[in-house]
């Protein structure tokens, strides 16, 4: 069995065979699956974006048909969403760097863990296939009625994302039950890196959200399979039930998908200013705050189809949601202010991540404002909004979360000048791709279009254009870190001096996690009183 | 953290089970009492939450469990609440809107009632 | 006396303790997820039943109560059963224990039995969800009552089904000796599944059968 090797190899070497990764215990292992598999999410879903992009190049038909081009965007969402942000930070980064920045040897459960990876195996599979079956055209929302006429294959897609929840869920028991649990001697609540807060915040959702996902998308089904007439309003159904329990998942998902970016962005920022992070309590707090105000402003997805009641109501809690996000913000700027400050690639993702997540976060708040949410709603508007909160935040925190451990994963350094040259190049196009897509929503561009006024054509082209610098500078990416793997030098233990648990650990770590039994003593970023580890 | 291992009491047990049919009994007869729809729903979702409550907190031994199990169970219910009260609010409110607006544009409300935006069609 | 299987941790926990804490924690979770799980469907039930109060006035009748008062009655025992066999087992009397999870299990296929004889009327009538709807009674939306109606029992009585499966492996596990007054997780674990199905019948027998 695994347990018995010697525990000083690392954890690559210390057995292999396909087998020794397909069924391994190990979370670092499992983490690096689960890497590898919503990095070809990724690219996948990337792919279609371009086209999409390059469809709306001009507002005649160039590569699709129209019904094709709701089948891309539709299937880009969905991979997106449920392949690739939702399990990105928690199931990849998390699942191999949780136990170690507590000194756990494992999770508590492995085998859930494991489980958990084959869980999203299958679901993909389930997703995927969709794409050979007739594809899906109803959006990555999945509203009825359409999604209950359409004759895509709506069912094949949607018991693909009931399949992947069951993923999350398991992975956000697991995590909230090892940070109970498994934390090393000394490593109290209040001395937990920011990262295990965030995680554990963003588990909460995970397991008390995740399932109304599963349970809406069943009973989807099961209209569309025997027409129980839940959601059929012919039968006296309601469509706008379905929209209630969508959102009830889907509201708190998108801070699934935003919390765990915060908290690698509160990892890094301690680090290259060398300085304890400003506000470490409010920090901590706010991350569960975020987690519980977002279960009560779902609505704000609805404004234009509840009623008028429930959407003041829900407009009004909507701001409160933003209160903590906005605490974090001022935290982070704050904790650089004399800060000893260097400027490596994690750094300048946080610094992008700062402008992005902050215009991101400010548009959502000028669209939870009702009287402008009519306008905005369905527009090219939310379109750029929640890019900004999904690419520009949670994609780029990712990012930066993959350069600031890649040397503790790989054991290898990337080169750092083709690193910021890259994150340059993304930054760039980003913003080209999505900043005027701000412009086009709130002169009334619709979104879901497949073709468009002309007035709006040099917009898109632009938007367009943009998308090629930021596919070139994701390819960038790819080849310099295939290039670190085989030809990087040597990563030491800790390459960037930060004082958290994992940078004891070697690089890569041995098998389980430590060779000696570790103690904390200090606080996690206490960079006056804690020695900074060396190896 | 409380004890892991707590054994209840036997008679813990055997009470709760008497209790919990009693209750069982009183939620029927209760029914044929008539106090109008909303008291009679109010009654009955309540003497099923004390059932719920005997069950979690005695069989599945929660009174002696550590704070952070009953918050679970407290926050799922919390938040099943929030749900329904939320959901069921909006329909309550369809075809209300703003009096403001009513009075200043004399607008009716876009939504109408689905059983006269669909009439019913018997099958 | 069975004989018994010393338990050995597994070793990434510290001790027993923590093993058994973290099971439980994790058992808390999983049961608070089924819970949400269920949720949608009485929300959707609240909304129905909002909309069409005399509706839903006139399907409870048409459901049998004393039928749901027997379920009731049944499964709130086969708790007290489940409760006993842990019990037994923390007081080392496996024997005991089998026995009475076997009354569990029995008990819980009369549950569904019933459910059964239940299920059958209701389709020989044509008491049917939406457009299945074929009764003669065209009481107007009656079919949403009937929507409701199995899509919740229905999910109830899959996860009892599930329940018998899982007590069925602990009969064996039991009588493998690997469940002892010294370890029985696993027991306590589905213990706290199976009240959690009857918790959620608790509120599924007013709701649906006792309308007014
Ligand atoms: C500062 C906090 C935020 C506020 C106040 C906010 C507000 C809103 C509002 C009001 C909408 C609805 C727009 C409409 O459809 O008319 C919306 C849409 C959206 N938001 Fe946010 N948002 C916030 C943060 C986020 C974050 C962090 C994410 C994801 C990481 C996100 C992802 C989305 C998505 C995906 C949609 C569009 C869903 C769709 O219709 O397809 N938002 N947001
Ligand atoms: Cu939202």
């Amino acid at each position: 069995m695994v347990h018995s090797a010697s525990s000083s190899v690392n954890f690559f070497k210390a057995s292999s065979g396909w087998r020794s990764w397909l069924f391994t215990l190990d979370h670092k292992r499992i983490g690096i699956m689960y890497l590898v598999s919503i990095i070809i999410a990724f690219g996948l879903g990337g792919l279609f974006a371009m086209a999409l992009r390059l469809e709306l190049l001009s507002p005649s038909p160039i590569l699709f048909s129209a019904k094709e081009y709701n089948q891309l965007f539709t299937l880009h969402g969905a991979i997106m969403t449920f392949l690739f942000i939702i399990p990105s930070i928690p199931a990849a980064l998390g699942n191999f760097l949780l136990p170690i920045m507590i000194g756990a040897k494992d999770f508590a459960f492995p085998k859930l863990n494991l489980a958990s990876l084959h869980i999203y195996i299958l679901g993909s599979f389930f997703l995927l296939a969709s794409l050979f079956v007739g594809g899906v055209d109803t959006g990555w929302t999945f509203y009825t009625p359409y999604s209950v006429e359409t004759d895509t294959s709506t069912v094949m897609t949607t018991l693909g994302v009931f399949i992947l929840g069951f993923s999350s869920i398991l992975t956000g028991i697991n995590f909230i039950v090892t940070v109970h649990k498994m934390r090393v001697p000394g490593l109290t609540w209040m001395r937990l890196p920011l990262l295990i807060w965030a995680l554990y915040s963003t588990a909460v959702i995970q397991v008390l959200a995740t399932p109304v996902l599963a349970i809406t998308l069943m009973l989807l089904i099961v209209e569309r399979v025997f027409g129980v007439g839940i959601f059929d309003p012919a039968l006296g159904g309601d469509p706008v039930l379905f929209q209630h329990f969508f959102w009830f998942y889907s509201h708190p998902a998108v801070y699934i998908m935003i919390l765990p970016a915060m908290g690698v962005i509160s990892e890094i920022v301690t680090t290259f200013c060398k300085k304890n992070i400003f506000g470490y309590k409010i920090m901590a707090a706010s991350s569960i705050s975020i987690a519980v105000i977002g279960f009560l402003v779902w609505g704000h997805h609805m404004f234009t189809s509840q009623s008028p009641l429930a959407s003041a109501i829900f407009s009004f809690l909507t701001f409160f949601v933003s209160i903590p996000s906005g605490i974090k913000l001022f935290n982070w700027v704050a904790t650089m202010y004399r800060g000893n400050i260097d400027l490596k690639t994690p750094f300048l993702y946080f610094l992008a991540f700062l402008f992005l997540f902050f215009i991101g976060g400010i548009t959502g708040v000028v669209l939870g404002a009702l009287s402008l949410n009519v306008h905005l709603h369905d527009t090219y508007f939310v379109v750029a909004h929640f890019h900004y909160v999904m690419v520009g935040g949670t994609t780029i925190a990712f990012l930066g979360g993959i350069h600031y451990w890649w040397p503790k994963i790989t054991g290898r350094m990337y080169s750092e000048t083709w690193a910021r040259v890259a994150c340059g190049l993304i930054f760039l196009g980003f913003n080209m791709v999505f900043l005027v897509q701000f412009f086009m929503g709130s002169k009334g561009m619709p979104r879901r279009y497949y073709t468009y006024l002309d007035q709006f054509q040099p917009m898109h082209a632009f938007s367009t254009s943009g998308t090629w610098v930021l596919g070139l500078g994701f390819i960038l990416v790819v080849f310099y870190l295939i290039d670190s793997l085989l030809n990087g030098e040597q990563a030491p233990a800790n390459p960037w001096g930060g004082l958290t648990l994992e940078w004891r650990a070697a690089s890569p770590p041995v098998l389980e996690n430590f060779d000696t039994p570790q103690q904390v003593t200090h606080d996690p970023y206490d960079y006056e009183n804690g020695s900074i580890p060396h190896a | 953290m409380a004890s892991s291992h707590h054994i209840v009491p036997v008679k813990a047990l055997i009470g709760t089970f008497i209790a919990l049919l009693g209750l069982t009994a009183v939620t029927v007869l209760v029914t044929f009492i008539d106090l109008g729809p909303a008291l009679n729903l109010v009654l009955a979702l309540l003497i099923a939450g004390i059932k719920a409550s005997l069950v979690l907190f005695v069989f599945m031994a929660l009174r002696w469990d550590s704070g952070y199990n009953v918050l679970i169970v407290l926050s799922s219910f919390l938040f099943i609440a929030l749900f329904a009260v939320f959901v069921i609010a909006d329909f309550a409110f369809r075809d209300s809107i703003d009096p403001i607006e009513k009075q200043t544009f004399g607008l009716e409300s876009p939504v109408k009632p689905l059983s006269e935006a669909h009439p019913y069609n018997a099958h | 006396m069975l004989k018994s299987v010393p338990h050995h941790v597994a070793h990434h926990f510290e001790d027993a303790d923590q093993e058994f804490d973290a099971a439980k924690i994790g058992m808390w979770l999983f049961l608070a997820q089924e819970l949400l799980f269920f949720s949608a469907l009485f929300v959707g039930y609240g909304v129905f039943r909002f909309l069409h109060p005399e509706m839903f006035l006139h399907a409870s009748k048409l459901l049998s109560w004393k039928m749901g008062l027997v379920n009731t009655m049944v499964l709130i025992t086969s708790s007290f059963t489940m409760v006993l066999a842990v019990w037994m087992t923390q007081m080392n009397r496996v024997r005991e224990s089998i026995r009475l999870l076997w009354a569990t299990a029995g008990l819980a296929m009369v549950f569904m039995v019933i459910k059964y004889f239940e299920y059958s009327s209701k389709i020989h009538h044509g008491y049917l969800p939406g457009s299945w709807f074929s009764a003669a009674d065209a009481y107007e939306h009656l079919h949403l009552f009937f929507t409701c109606y199995f899509l919740i029992t229905g999910l109830h009585g899959i996860h009892v089904l599930i329940g018998v499966g899982l007590i069925l492996w602990l009969i064996r596990k039991s009588k493998q000796g690997l469940l002892h007054k010294d370890y029985y997780t696993p027991l306590e674990m589905v213990g706290l599944y199976w009240h959690l199905v009857d918790i959620v019948w608790i509120f599924v027998f007013p709701l649906l059968y006792l309308v007014g």
